[in-house]
């Protein structure tokens, strides 16, 4: 009984240390993979997520728009797109140094992509990260 | 003299009971088990959107001439990637395009070079090419070390 409740404990240890809670804000997708990929590490407390998320039932077509990983969620319509961008300047009011980080799914097409860097830059928002792999086995040269 | 070990019934104790406890333990372990989202390998390309109504993007005067990049969709998930800014062969992928930019950037040690690292970078993009080619092409100048890069739709006047 001992051993099996140190194993336990330490199954416990393991989970707790190793999930990261912070993922919740990217679901999950297959985000573009650059060729030597210069992505850097993606911990910047001023920058939220929109998550463009393909729809697996139409290839080439944006399934949802996430803004914080689920906590809104916009369809990709004028009207979508004009709630996202009121979202956007809700958030830019409270954080004037608001960067927005795009992560779409690298399936998808440019022109469903640039409807919503239209949104975020409607909002007066200007700093945009794209995001990406990071390189295998560390930093770029 | 024979020494008995004292157990905890012997001292009037009830032996502890840990079955909740090892409930509690495997409902701790099943709930870690299940949402476990672990660190994912991915990491943000800093980019500032162009703004038609701010004004230009790039402050150096006189104003400069953009290297510009078009891509185009080929054949189904394919680009094609062509420099409109001088008369160079077309190349073939990010790779090629990025050992063009970084030998075209002007080397403040060899005197070497067409352009300075600010000049201004644009990105035209055709609709149909895939978010995988934008951001691929965006990092390969990101890598040939220009700081002034912009990415616009291929309808739109960079």
């Amino acid at each position: 009984m001992t051993s099996m409740l140190d194993v336990v404990f330490l199954l416990i240890i393991f989970f707790i240390l190793a999930t990261n809670f912070a993922a919740k804000d990217v679901p999950r997708m297959d985000t573009p993979e650059p060729n030597v990929s210069l992505a850097e590490q993606w911990d910047k407390p001023n920058a939220r997520v929109i998550n463009l998320l393909a729809d697996p039932a139409a290839p080439g077509e944006v399934g949802e728009v996430l803004l914080q990983g689920g906590r809104g969620s916009y369809p990709m319509s004028a009207q979508g797109l004009a709630d996202l961008t009121e979202s956007l300047y809700q958030m830019r009011q409270r954080m004037p140094a608001l960067e927005i980080d795009v992560r779409a799914d690298r399936s998808l097409p440019y022109d469903r992509v640039e409807p919503v860097l239209d949104a975020i830059k409607a909002a007066g928002i200007f700093r945009v990260n794209l995001v990406a792999q990071l390189q295998r086995g560390g930093v770029a040269p | 003299m024979h020494h008995r070990r004292h157990t905890a019934r012997d001292r009037g104790l009830q032996p502890l009971n840990l079955t909740s406890m090892l409930d509690v333990c495997f409902l701790l372990l099943v709930f870690f088990a299940l949402t476990a989202s672990f660190a994912i390998d991915e990491g943000v390309l800093p980019t500032e959107l162009p703004d038609e109504g701010r004004g230009v993007a790039v402050d150096a005067p006189p104003p400069v001439e953009p290297i510009r990049i078009v891509l185009t969709p080929q054949n189904t998930d394919g680009v094609r990637i062509e420099v409109q800014s001088v008369h160079q062969p077309v190349p073939a992928n990010s790779e090629r395009l990025y050992l063009m930019l970084d030998s075209w950037r002007f080397d403040q040690q060899t005197g070497q070079g067409l352009f300075d690292a600010s000049n201004p970078v644009v990105i035209r993009v055709s609709g149909a090419v895939r978010w995988q080619h934008v951001v691929d092409v965006y990092n390969a100048v990101l890598r040939a070390k220009y700081t002034n890069v912009g990415i616009v739709g291929n309808e739109r006047d960079a």
